[in-house]
């Protein structure tokens, strides 16, 4: 064993002196140099050089990363047809085998096996076989993104099954899928997918040129992506939209918007975005236009809800106590009796508390998380209100606005829900309703000034587009019945049964 | 360039309906009631002719000069050295205009809501949040507009149409004088005659809107329902709690809605909801006041980044808008703004357009 590692470490010494010497380029002399250069290169453990002997030459060289490649097709479909030809006496068997890549420079060797490939080194020629196997995950249903009557195909970490899933669904010839590679040292696989004839150009060139600029040498998911290219780093919403669903992502692209997808991230971006995608998604296969608008209206409500709620709160019990009919202010004051400090302490204090529970429910692993949610809900909101530290109105108010935060269907939103009640609640405290109405314009102003990916944030509410609000905001036809694309995203082809490239 | 911004024709319509709209009822209704008594609404119809002619005028003048915004033509037209003094004197009246609303919907807000809080707090708070979508542009500014629209639309129609329910004595509002009336209106003009201006939002963003050709006849039509809800301001609570009553109020409209109920809201009142509707006009009022008012006057000066310029807009109107005046000296510093509005507003745009006219026919 000892005597082997010596030999490999000698080869490797070697290999590096090929390198010094040829200053990159790869020795072709047919000994295995080339691979012990390109391993020393990647400096790992997991590289296995092994060979197979031909009688008529010299011997077929092949290196592969262990833990990257498919060991069983490696047998099938390398080593055995080599052994198959080098018994029928074949030159260059390497140069036989289908779907191979010729390696020019030891740089592009350890790239290759870096990337899951097998090199053959044979008759002086190196070349790379694709057989790369990394572990991945099955396709599972979405877990952020449920959808009761909708498909239940969620992506997975792959990049090349993800795509296959949006092709499965999208077999149109104006299909495009551009893949580039990111990240200095992980060299991450970006997928821009969209259809050719419909995407607004101008977003196109604008995320290439992005992509093209991005200077890192790591990409972990999907959002350092989209941060470098349409993110805003001070707003707390979110400019692209993020799915896992595969058909929420092929409908987006369909509708003629730009599908970004990263090898080892589980889910699409899709751009642009908007806010009518907090509140749009999965109950198109609800039967009927009035049950659309209702679900939609509804989201609508407990967005406004959970935004609004403390602050409206926090402004009636402190400056406008004169607006409530007086049953209802002295079942307030009832409620309160007791309470030790002011309604906005009261208020941002409940709020503070229920969203330390949401993080620590959405942290902690499922059975734990059930169990925190029922000790905060249950217990610790009983006791609150038993110490008096708390009113029980105040319990219901702070449990409406957490329910309405969950109800927006994009989860990076519901952060710039929970986020922005502070400062609403807060300038209720100072101003009463006027306050509170300052904080909500406030949050309107800064809505209406992001733009993402050029299309502005508020479409098709403002800019006011009549079409694009009835059809993709406040209901939805069946996709048969749709016989224009929604106009907001400044698609290049509004009519779907448009001329085909 | 000045102003690269580009408004979509129905989003400057918008804006010349809710400048319209917006402060009459809290500063003009008790002053005609004052001169005019029961027949203080048709003090308003000399308000609307100019309104309307004013709006002829903007239109005109953006057709004439499409994609260009006002101060773009203005010194073409004019020269340069003229340009800059009507600029001048534009911007000053136009950033007058922020400081103007601030100071009325603060005491407003003061005497309805917050009685031990200062206006100059009132002032304080509003005004960033406004000068925020200023920061953002007229496009922001529209934005924003929109999505309140429907709001401030179903506001009005519950301030306006609720107490019709029931509580309205029509006969209270027949004028006392046989037709033409001629004799009520004199008295009124001072006081009326600048309260349609809507046409200053015409004015400034026509050129830069889309097809500004067709924007004349959308921007009367709103200025027409705009003045609609503005008579009606000043006819309800004749209608409601009758002229003598009215003129001895501060705020007669807030005297209207504190008598309408509806047991089925959690408000015990409806006097809220007209503060927070007014509070949603005054943001879009405000913001145009202030983002035009800088904006022509950096132009003026020949300042090209107008945005620094903003804090000291801002600035200048929280102070300006949080300084006590008495009623009467308040009345006179509107009725001067009034005059200025129509005269930059109006009468100059006007000779404006007649030597644009001349000019090009020289040209010819």
């Amino acid at each position: 064993m000892q005597d082997q590692i010596t030999a490999v470490r000698r080869a490797c010494d070697r290999a590096q002196a090929y390198i010094t010497q040829l200053e990159g380029q790869l020795p072709q002399d047919g000994e295995p140099a080339a691979l012990y250069a390109a391993r020393a290169r990647l400096g790992s453990d997991d590289i296995e050089i092994t060979h197979v002997d031909v009688p008529a030459g010299s011997p077929v060289w092949v290196a592969y990363v262990r833990t990257a490649v498919n060991r069983a097709r490696l047998y099938d479909e390398v080593l055995r047809p080599l052994q198959e030809l080098a018994r029928s006496s074949v030159a260059d068997p390497a140069a036989r085998l289908p779907l191979t890549t010729s390696v020019d420079s030891t740089a592009q060797a350890a790239q290759e096996l870096a990337e899951g490939r097998v090199l053959l080194v044979a008759a002086g020629r190196t070349v790379a076989v694709d057989l790369e196997d990394f572990p991945h995950r099955e396709v599972t249903e979405p877990s952020t993104e449920q959808a009761i009557l909708g498909s239940k195909q969620g992506f997975t970490e792959d990049l090349e099954s993800n795509v296959g899933a949006i092709r499965s669904r999208l077999r149109d010839p104006s299909l495009r899928v551009e893949i580039f590679t990111v990240g200095a040292r992980s060299h991450t696989q970006v997928a821009l997918v969209y259809l050719g004839d419909v995407v607004n150009p101008d977003l196109l060139a604008l995320t290439r040129k992005g992509i093209a600029g991005i200077e890192t040498d790591f990409i972990r998911t999907a959002q350092d992506v989209t941060a470098t290219l349409y993110g805003r780093t001070l707003t707390t919403v979110p400019l692209a939209e993020h799915t896992e669903r595969v058909d929420r992502a092929a409908g987006g692209i369909a509708a003629g918007r730009l599908c970004l997808l990263v090898n080892g991230t589980p889910f699409s971006v899709l751009v642009p975005m908007t806010f009518a995608e907090t509140i749009t998604d999965s109950e198109t296969a609800l039967p009927g236009l009035v049950n659309v608008t209702f679900v939609r209206l509804v989201r609508l409500i407990g967005e406004f809800l959970a935004i609004a709620t403390p602050g409206l709160y926090v402004a009636v019990l402190t400056a406008d106590t004169q607006l409530l009919p007086t049953p209802l202010a002295l079942a307030v004051a009832a409620s309160r009796a007791g309470v030790p400090y002011p309604v906005l302490t009261e208020t941002l204090g409940m709020l503070v508390i229920i969203d330390v529970f949401s993080e620590a429910t959405a942290q902690a692993p499922g059975g734990i998380g059930n169990a925190l949610s029922i000790v905060g809900t249950l217990i610790i909101g009983q006791m609150v209100v038993q110490a008096h530290l708390a009113s029980s109105l105040m319990m219901i108010v702070v449990a409406v606005s957490a329910l309405g935060s969950f109800l927006t269907l994009k989860f990076p939103f519901s952060y710039t829900l929970r986020i922005w009640k502070y400062p609403i609640t807060l300038l209720a405290g100072v101003g009463g309703l006027f306050g509170w109405l300052g904080g909500l314009l406030l949050l309107l102003t800064h809505l209406a000034l992001l733009k993402s990916a050029g299309v502005p944030y508020l479409s098709p509410a403002g800019p006011y587009r009549a079409r694009s609000l009835r059809s993709s905001m406040l209901t939805q036809l069946p996709h048969p019945l749709q016989t224009r694309r929604p106009g907001k995203w400044n698609q290049r082809q509004l009519d779907r049964a448009g001329p085909k490239p | 360039m000045h102003a690269s911004f580009r408004l979509s024709r129905r989003q400057v319509t918008l804006l010349v309906f809710l400048i319209t709209v917006c402060v009459t009822p809290f500063t003009y209704d008790s002053v005609l009631l004052l001169y005019l008594d029961r027949q203080a609404w048709l003090g308003l119809v000399p308000a609307l002719a100019v309104g309307l002619l004013g709006c002829a005028v903007a239109g005109t003048l953006a057709a004439r000069f499409p994609g260009r915004s006002i101060v773009e033509y203005v010194p073409e037209i004019l020269g340069p050295v003229a340009g800059r003094a009507f600029l001048l004197l534009l911007g000053l009246v136009l950033l007058a205009g922020a400081p103007g609303n601030l100071h009325i919907f603060a005491r407003v807000v003061r005497f309805s809501e917050l009685p031990r809080t200062p206006p100059f707090w009132i002032a304080a708070l509003i005004v960033p949040i406004v000068g925020y979508a200023c920061y953002g542009g007229p496009e922001v500014i529209a934005r924003a507009s929109e999505v309140l629209a429907p709001f401030v639309l179903l506001g009005l129609a519950v301030i306006y149409f609720a107490p019709i329910v029931g509580t309205v004595v029509p006969a209270r509002l027949a004028p006392t004088h046989p037709f033409p009336w001629a004799s009520y209106w004199l008295p009124a003009v001072s006081s009326s005659l600048g309260t349609v201006r809507g046409f200053l939002a015409l004015l400034v963003l026509g050129g830069s809107a889309d097809e500004p050709e067709r924007l004349r006849g959308p921007a009367m039509i709103a200025t027409a329902c705009a003045w609609v809800l503005l008579a009606l301001s000043v006819a309800l609570p004749v209608a409601v709690l009758g002229a003598g009553f009215s003129a001895e109020l501060r705020y007669p409209i807030l005297g209207v809605t504190g008598t309408i109920s509806f047991r089925w809201l959690p408000f015990q009142r409806i006097t809220a909801i007209t503060i927070l509707v007014w509070q949603m006009l005054m943001y879009t009022v405000l913001a145009f006041y202030l983002w035009s008012g800088v904006l022509v006057l950096c132009a003026a000066l020949g300042i090209r980044n107008w945005r620094p310029w903003l804090l000291v807009g801002a600035a200048v109107a929280v102070y300006l808008g949080g300084v006590p005046l008495s009623p009467p000296t308040s009345r006179d510093v509107v009725d001067l703004w009034n005059f200025a509005v129509l005269a930059m507003g109006v009468v100059l745009p006007a000779s404006l357009l007649l030597l644009g006219g001349e000019r090009r026919r020289s040209a010819v």
